[in-house]
């Protein structure tokens, strides 16, 4: 079944469609959320969230064959209302990791950009995240962040360019 | 040289989902299922009302802004003064907002003679509640106009005048029209407020006019201190009935 | 989810249409039967938030619907006994009119009318004109309406009036699909509605309430009153002038006759187990109503 058909039908309360529907982005939203809240706990909790406000917000979705993108923003809007509650008095710029249940002790690389990756500007994280682990264009970045295409390039250079700078001279960030 | 150490983003991975938690989120989204929910903030609603006001909406809108403009060059070569034709154009427009909103807002003095008021009565919106949304939404999508007719105006009225002309009537229209939605209804409801609009629509420039002329022989200084007054007041009359309006937990007829 | 009528009293000037009406409706169907006049308008419209009370009040799950306003509103669905449409338009149109006048969401809205038309049997004539369709159209058309927006309470008063045995038995299956988590209450006269969704009924007589409770259960009341008799055809007749009839079929020079009777009507005369119709006409005989046809 195509993605417009079983969005419809999710959309008018087909319980099998909705199941199919969030078997197929449940993975990705999972892997977003974890990276963008710095932990898996957190990352869970949001997830579980976006999805119910996928499912409360499907009435208003227009059909334009951008449901990720749509599905991408809502996912970030859940992690920006978390990191709200968690630390009213907080920006969004702060990672939660700290207090909270880090990921396993991976590779040493992994913990390297896990922690120069917690420590970016929320929305320059979102841009790196949704670039090189979810393969968004500029154009679908834009799209989930409601921001023109050349702020999306502006943010993800900047983005990178901090990245280098965090993890250090001795470490060489591969795109 | 040292050799530098290489990362690659993909060297960050998530561990693989659990299935408890996968299955958990599914039901959790299904329970969501359910009533469709409708907007609870004015925004929301307001939003949802636009999906539905069709081009005929905005034309007919686009339609009385051509028509006030061609009054006001009508009325400049008519009253003669720029000022007083400004001033009654103004005011006229202003007061004929809500009149537009009433017959715009879908079969409202329509709906006993087709026997669909009981329909209408026990929906989400009764017809008393849709013609306040449209009413807002035409009073939004009229405001960038009509401020710039004040403004470019502004020279001429003087801008305590201008806006005067322009907020008085519409706010004292629309406040009056939510007092009569709120008490009658069906036929009754629609024909008198859209007959006080009409009504409102013809005095307000005229009485504009005769306020120019005889506030300054009672109070030299004071007329610029008693448009401001006028606005405030018309403008409190104005929230606390659309308030009272849409807010009114009763569904009473 | 549960809807508590206490003593609910609708008078309309020095007519009591509703007279101290008290019941209790959780999730499920809900018959509600009664001749006209007996107040079962009146109190769908007390319901529906069209009429306020003159006594007593409707709660849903404990709260006034009154004080609910909008929120009550968003969970209703309504079908009306006698409803109309707006001259101009098309099956389509008015269903997108009420997502309108109902708050939803347009992109939801079409997606949904869409779906409804075809689930009532309209799907070919979205786009023709409400004047040109016959009263069983305009009746589904009613009926997808009413099930616009998943309400979770939904009043449906006479919805089978003008449909035919067909479009009735496919009404009630799709009710009954519907309703499964919903709560549905249903006012009609014809029995067989009743009998074949409704987990509990309601019979209401004169605005009071005269009996409720699960089909079986109610059926309590006119245990032993119902009687069947093969008779010669003159006394059939004689028997039909005297008692309410449910059956009257000819066998010959015989006829086989049902009816309603405090005690045995003639000799010969067995009990047999009621059924609803039974205990319609035991109850609303006198009033001279109609019954899927048969008259007392």
């Amino acid at each position: 079944m195509g993605e417009a058909q079983l969005v419809r039908k999710a959309m008018l309360g087909d319980a099998p469609a909705l199941e199919n529907l969030i078997g197929r982005y449940y993975d990705t939203i999972y892997a977003f959320c974890c990276r963008r809240m710095g932990d898996i706990s957190s990352g869970s909790d949001v997830c579980q969230e976006a999805f119910l406000k996928m499912v409360q917000n499907l009435p208003k979705y227009r059909e334009r064959g951008y449901f990720k993108s749509w599905l991408f923003t809502i996912a970030s809007n859940c992690c920006n209302d978390a990191f709200r509650k968690k630390r009213p008095t907080a920006g969004l710029d702060e990672s939660i990791a700290d207090d909270s249940p880090a990921f396993e002790q991976g590779t040493e690389n992994a913990m390297l950009l896990k922690t120069a990756l917690d420590k970016l500007p929320a929305e320059q994280r979102e841009v790196v995240i949704l670039r090189y682990y979810h393969d968004f264009s500029t154009n679908d970045v834009a799209r989930v962040q409601h921001i023109p295409a050349a702020t999306v390039k502006t943010r993800l250079y900047r983005g990178l360019k901090k990245l280098q700078k965090l993890l250090g001279e001795d470490i060489l960030l591969e795109t | 040289m040292k050799r530098k150490k290489t990362i690659l983003f993909t060297d960050y991975a998530v561990p693989p989902v659990v299935q408890e938690q996968k299955r958990a989120c599914v039901e959790n989204a299904l329970a969501g299922m359910g009533t469709v929910g409708r907007g609870g903030t004015l925004k929301e609603q307001v939003k949802t009302q636009l999906g539905y006001v069709g081009p005929w909406f905005w034309l007919g809108l686009a339609a009385v802004l051509v028509v006030m403009l061609v009054l006001l060059g009508e009325a400049s070569i008519q009253a003669g003064t720029q000022k007083e034709a400004l001033l009654a154009t103004l005011a006229l427009f202003s007061a004929s907002g809500p009149v537009v909103a009433c017959l715009s807002a879908p079969v409202l003095a329509r709906s006993y003679a087709n026997d669909m008021w009981e329909l209408e009565e026990a929906s989400f919106y009764n017809l008393p509640r849709l013609t306040a949304l449209r009413l807002f939404i035409c009073a939004l999508a009229a405001l960038p106009v009509m401020t710039v007719l004040a403004v470019a105006g502004l020279g001429i009225t003087g801008a305590i005048q201008g806006l005067t002309a322009l907020a008085v009537p519409f706010l004292l229209a629309s406040g009056i029209n939510y007092c009569i939605l709120g008490r009658l209804r069906g036929l009754a409801g629609s024909l008198c407020s859209i007959g006080i609009g009409l009504l409102l629509a013809v005095l307000c420039p005229a009485l504009f006019l005769w306020a120019e002329e005889i506030l300054p022989l009672l109070w030299a200084d004071g007329t610029q201190v008693v448009s401001a007054i006028t606005v405030f007041a018309c403008g409190l009359f104005f929230v606390l009935s659309a308030r009272r309006f849409i807010r009114n937990p009763s569904i009473t007829y | 989810m549960e809807i508590t009528f206490d003593r609910v009293t609708k008078r309309f000037g020095t007519k009591t249409a509703v007279e101290d009406f008290s019941a209790r409706l959780p999730a499920g169907v809900h018959g509600l039967l009664g001749p006209n006049g007996a107040g079962k308008t009146t109190l769908m419209r007390l319901m529906a938030g069209i009429l306020a009370t003159s006594g007593g009040q409707i709660l849903l799950d404990g709260q006034p619907v009154g004080s609910m306003g909008q929120s009550y509103r968003a969970q209703l669905g309504y079908l009306p006994q006698q409803f109309g449409y707006y001259p101009t338009f098309t099956a389509l149109d008015f269903l997108l009119y009420m997502a309108a006048v109902k708050g939803l969401p347009k992109p939801y809205a079409r997606a949904e009318a869409e779906e409804l038309l075809e689930k009532v049997r309209l799907g070919g004539e979205t786009n023709r004109k409400i004047k040109t369709f016959s009263g069983g159209m305009k009746q589904r058309l009613g009926i997808a309406q009413a099930m616009q927006g998943k309400p979770a309470i939904m009043i449906l008063d006479e919805p089978t009036a003008g449909l035919d045995p067909k479009e009735r038995i496919f009404f009630r299956n799709m009710l009954a699909d519907y309703a499964r988590d919903k709560l549905v209450l249903l006012s009609t006269h014809i029995v067989a509605d009743i009998e074949s969704i409704a987990g509990n009924v309601i019979v209401i007589k004169k605005g009071k309430l005269l009996l409720t409770g699960a089909p079986d259960d109610i059926l309590q009341a006119v245990q032993g009153k119902v009687w069947e008799c093969s008779l010669p055809l003159r006394e059939a007749e004689d028997l039909s002038a005297r008692y309410p009839v449910t059956s009257f079929r000819h066998q010959g020079n015989e006829a086989f006759v049902r009816l309603v009777a405090d005690y045995s009507p003639c000799d010969g005369a067995t009990q047999a187990p009621p059924g609803l119709e039974d205990l319609y006409l035991y109850y609303f005989a006198d009033e001279g109503v109609e019954s899927d046809g048969i008259t007392a």
